[in-house]
């Protein structure tokens, strides 16, 4: 019943390569499943192209479109290099939380260390995109324009901070976000078990009432797997284009 | 249609670098030593014993998928809606010139119809006049023969008359010397009878 339980990670295949242990988890299957999923919806959607789209088609044709319009109305024909990327993190996001609402399944986005390497991805790419664009010009985005030269002390270190907390903030979004959706899934759905199991037959009664709040909040967690890829794709996007732009 | 690749090798090579600069922090120490018991306590997500692992996967996985979605899943998406784009474009393009050339067409059988109609109009003022023409002429023509026909009418008329006139004083004498013979039994010169005749219808005009 430990609500905690559903983000352990168990070695499927065990690997160590001199010392590190690389083992194959759960997470790398789902991992591997929802990449696996991406490619089916994208190429199998693409294997009998049509002039008029089919249901797999559409989807392949409306997953682009949506992130390549995201793109696009941010960074203009610039971002077009950065489409697949962002296409990529955002169907990988979102399909290992779909994947991952599916009951005894793994959700390797409710682990920092993978939404944080992707974040650092992120991060890295934005800065040396920005370093490469620019030069040593870069540098002028930590100066805020239309500030006071008094205030400067105390603007420049905030803005540099604010630099630095982009990929800290961008990884625990998603990964408390999905973390905090899961366990409270199983609080509730554990709650239903302990009535029913403690209470006899009014345990049944009163165990409705939880049951309803997790069917309400299994709803709103299919739409916090989705807003969260989303929101990743996004600032993924206004990064890249700070960086195309510095201001 | 022409349609590039687009090659950001950039992000995929940053993609790698990260991964390394993170398995290059991990503590490798710390990690073997987690590997081997205590790792229940917590939360999972911070067992460091696994950290490495996922960020290997990750790497291998999420690489794998970027390229293969960079280089094979995007252009084939890509040429699919350019080509649709390019096909409805086309279909729009030609659908504006057929309606440009219906419009012309259109534009030419109206003038024709106001050029026929006004055609039209001129032939039927001509007939009209022309009708008209005929019509006077006609007129003219029966008026002048009636006219004719009156006069001769008239003037036979007139000559009968005449005649009548002429004969009228011979034919009342001897009706008049009839009368006295009935009425007197007296024989009266004719020429006496002729001239009170004459005298009688000369005042008969008169009055």
């Amino acid at each position: 019943m430990n609500p905690l339980h559903q983000f352990n990670i168990v070695q499927i295949i065990p690997i160590d390569i001199s010392g590190g242990n690389v083992s194959f988890t759960n997470s790398a299957l789902f991992m591997l499943i929802a990449a696996g999923c991406a490619l089916g919806v994208l190429l199998g959607g693409m294997r009998h192209r049509s002039l008029i789209p089919g249901r797999l088609q559409t989807l392949a044709e409306v997953s682009y479109e949506f992130v390549s319009n995201i793109v696009y109305s941010n960074t203009g024909p610039d971002g077009r290099p950065f489409v697949p990327f962002v296409l990529s993190l955002f169907l990988f996001i979102l399909l290992g939380n779909l994947i991952g609402m599916v009951p005894y399944t793994f959700t390797f986005t409710s682990h920092i260390a993978v939404t944080a390497a992707l974040a650092m991805v992120v991060f890295l790419m934005v800065t040396v995109l920005g370093l490469v664009r620019h030069g040593l010009h870069f540098f002028t985005k930590f100066v805020p324009k239309g500030v006071p030269i008094a205030l400067m002390p105390l603007m420049i270190p905030l803005e540099i901070i604010s630099y630095f907390i982009r990929p800290v903030s961008l990884s625990v979004r998603l990964f408390a976000n999905i973390m905090a959706g899961h366990t409270m899934l199983k609080v509730f759905g554990g709650f239903i078990v302990m009535m029913a199991s403690a209470l006899g037959f009014i345990g049944y009664v009163i165990g409705l009432l939880p049951l309803a709040l997790v069917i309400v909040m299994i709803g709103f967690e299919f739409f916090v797997a989705f807003i969260q890829a989303y929101v990743f794709a996004l600032l993924t996007v206004i990064y890249i284009q700070d960086a195309l732009e510095l201001h | 249609m022409t349609y590039s690749v687009p090659k950001p090798r950039l992000g995929w090579l940053l993609g790698l670098a990260a991964v390394a600069v993170l398995i290059a922090g991990v503590d490798h120490q710390a990690l073997a030593e987690a590997a081997h018991g205590e790792s229940q306590a917590g939360l999972p997500q911070f067992d460091a014993a696994f950290f490495l692992t996922q960020l290997f996967w990750l790497a291998l996985i999420f690489g794998t998928f970027y390229l293969i979605v960079q280089g094979v899943a995007v252009p084939k998406v890509v040429q699919m809606i350019e080509t649709r784009d390019a096909l409805i474009s086309h279909d729009f393009k030609r659908a504006e010139e057929a309606r440009n050339q219906a419009a012309a067409v259109n534009k030419i059988m109206e003038d024709k119809i106001i050029q026929v109609r006004d055609h039209a109009r001129t032939i039927l003022f001509l007939a009209s006049r022309e009708a008209e023409h005929v019509t006077a002429a006609r007129l003219a023509m029966f008026d002048a023969r009636i006219a004719g026909k009156v006069r001769d009418a008239e003037q036979r008329i007139f000559y009968a008359r005449e005649n009548a006139l002429r004969e009228m004083p011979d034919l009342a004498g001897a009706l008049a010397g009839e009368v006295v013979v009935r009425f007197c039994d007296e024989e009266v010169k004719p020429a006496l009878i002729t001239s009170a005749v004459t005298r009688a219808i000369a005042e008969r005009r008169a009055g």
